[in-house]
C-alpha cells in the first residue's frame, strides 16, 4: 500500500503547473496572434483537424520519451502525461482566444472555434510540455545529477531521438512563420541564387550549431572532436528534418496548393532556414 | 506531468489525476466530434444567405443592418454583399458591404448606409454580389 508521503505535494504539482502554462505561452505568443493561423482554424477540413491532433500527440510522446520525462519512465507515463499536456494545450488556447476576441459564441459555429483551438493548441501543448521540463529550477543533489545526465546521454544518443526532438524544435521555431505571407512572398520573388544561398546558411546553421559553437546542450560533441562522418550524418538529419517540417507546415497551411512545383520548392528552402535553427539550436535547448 | 529526478516514481496526486481525466475527457470529445464532421460531410459551395433590417442611427438615419449567414459547406472570402434603393422600380442608390469570411454554419454582420433618405414607399433590395473560394 502506498504511502501518502510518495504522493507530489499540490504546490509542487500548481509550481509545474505554472511552468507549462508559462512555456506554452513563450512558445505559442506569436501564433495566437498571427491572423493566418485563425483562418487556417476554418479552412481545414475535420479530418485535417483531426491529423493535427494526432501528430501533436505523436510528438508529444516522442518528446517526453526522449527528453521531457524521466528515462526511466514507462510508456503507460508517457501517454498520460500527454494526455494532460494535449488537455492544458486545448484549455489554454480556448481561454487566451476567448480573451483575445477571436472565439465568439453566437455567430461563430462550434467547427470553426474548434478549429481555431485545435491549431492553436498544437504549439501550445508543446510549449506546455517543454515549459514543465525545462523552467524549473534543477535542485537534484550532483550525484544524481550525473545519474540522471548519464541516462540522458544515453536515450538522446540514437538517431531517433535526434529525429524527434529536432521535430519538436523545427515545429516550435518554423510553425510561428510558416502560416504568413511573408514565406510566400520570398518563395515568389527570390531568384534561383537566392534559393541556394538560403539552402547553404541553413546547413551552415545547422553544422555551427552543433558542432562548433559550443551551444548549450551540445556538452556531449565538445571534448571531442567529431568525425566528418558524424558531422555530415547529422547535419544532413537535421536539414532534412527541417525542410519535412516546412514542406509539412506550407502543406497544412494551403501554402503548396495551386502554385508550381519551383513556388513551393522556393518555399520550403526559405521556410527551411528559419527551421533548420529549430531543428539545430531548438533542439538543443529543449533536450 | 513528472519532473526529471531519480529513481522515477509515480507520484500523481489527486489533483493531477483529475487534470488527465479533465484532458481525456476533452480530447475524447473533441475527437469525437470532428470524426462525425468528417463522416457527415459531404462536399459542397458556400451558401450565403442574406438578411437586412433598417437600423437608423442617431448620425445615420438610412443605415441598414446586414447579417450574411454561410449555409452552404464550404468557406466564402472576399464576400461583397450589395443593397440597393429602388424608386418606382428605378434604381436610386446602392450601398455595398465587403467581408473578409464567411466560415461554413457561421455568420458575419455589418451596416451600410444609403446617401439618399430612404421614404415609406421606397423598396429595399440585397443581394450578394461576389465571393471567392479560398
Amino acid at each position: 500500500m502506498k504511502s501518502t508521503s510518495e504522493k507530489r505535494p499540490l504546490r509542487e504539482s500548481l509550481q509545474e503547473y505554472g511552468r507549462g502554462i508559462a512555456g506554452g505561452l513563450l512558445f505559442s505568443f506569436p501564433l495566437l496572434y498571427t491572423m493566418e493561423v485563425w483562418w487556417a482554424g476554418f479552412f481545414s477540413s475535420p479530418l485535417q483537424l483531426i491529423l493535427v491532433i494526432l501528430f501533436t500527440f505523436l510528438l508529444l510522446l516522442g518528446y517526453n520519451r526522449y527528453a521531457g520525462m524521466h528515462p526511466e519512465a514507462s510508456w503507460r507515463h508517457v501517454m498520460i502525461d500527454s494526455v494532460e499536456e494535449l488537455g492544458i494545450g486545448f484549455l489554454l488556447s480556448l481561454g487566451l482566444l476567448s480573451v483575445l476576441g477571436r472565439i465568439e459564441i453566437g455567430s461563430m459555429s462550434l467547427i470553426e472555434s474548434m478549429g481555431k483551438v485545435v491549431i492553436e493548441a498544437m504549439v501550445v501543448s508543446i510549449g506546455v510540455s517543454i515549459g514543465t521540463a525545462q523552467l524549473g529550477i534543477n535542485g537534484d543533489d550532483n550525484e544524481e545529477k550525473q545519474q540522471t545526465g548519464a541516462f540522458e546521454r544515453e536515450r538522446q544518443s540514437g538517431l531517433l531521438s535526434l529525429i524527434i526532438l529536432a521535430l519538436c524544435g523545427s515545429i516550435l521555431v518554423g510553425g510561428n512563420v510558416a502560416p504568413t505571407e511573408e514565406i510566400l512572398v520570398i518563395g515568389v520573388e527570390a531568384h534561383p541564387g537566392h534559393i541556394l544561398a538560403m539552402a547553404l546558411v541553413s546547413l551552415v546553421i545547422c553544422v555551427l550549431i552543433i558542432f562548433f559553437v559550443d551551444f548549450e546542450g551540445s556538452g556531449s560533441l565538445k571534448n571531442t572532436k567529431p568525425q566528418i562522418f558524424t558531422i555530415a550524418m547529422e547535419t544532413s538529419v537535421c536539414y532534412l528534418v527541417a525542410l519535412g517540417t516546412s514542406a509539412l507546415l506550407l502543406w497544412f497551411f494551403g501554402r503548396l496548393t495551386g502554385g508550381s512545383f519551383w513556388t513551393g520548392f522556393s518555399q520550403c528552402i526559405a521556410l527551411g532556414v528559419l527551421s533548420s535553427l529549430g531543428a539545430s539550436a531548438g533542439r538543443l535547448l529543449i533536450k | 506531468m513528472a519532473k526529471i529526478s531519480t529513481p522515477y516514481k509515480d507520484r500523481k496526486n489527486g489533483l493531477e489525476w483529475a487534470v488527465f481525466g479533465v484532458g481525456l475527457v476533452l480530447v475524447l470529445t473533441i475527437l469525437g466530434y470532428l470524426i462525425y464532421k468528417t463522416v457527415t460531410y459531404i462536399p459542397g459551395s458556400p451558401h450565403l444567405v442574406m438578411e437586412y433590417t433598417a437600423d437608423p442611427g442617431p448620425h445615420e438615419p438610412n443605415r441598414f443592418h446586414v447579417v450574411v449567414h454561410n449555409r452552404g459547406n464550404e468557406t466564402a472570402e472576399s464576400i461583397t454583399v450589395a443593397l440597393g434603393l429602388f424608386r418606382e422600380g428605378k434604381e436610386v442608390d446602392k450601398a455595398e458591404l465587403a467581408i473578409d469570411f464567411c466560415p461554413k454554419e457561421s455568420t458575419r454582420e455589418g451596416w451600410v448606409a444609403f446617401s439618399t433618405r430612404v421614404t415609406p414607399v421606397d423598396t429595399v433590395r440585397g443581394w450578394v454580389v461576389s465571393y471567392e473560394k479560398p
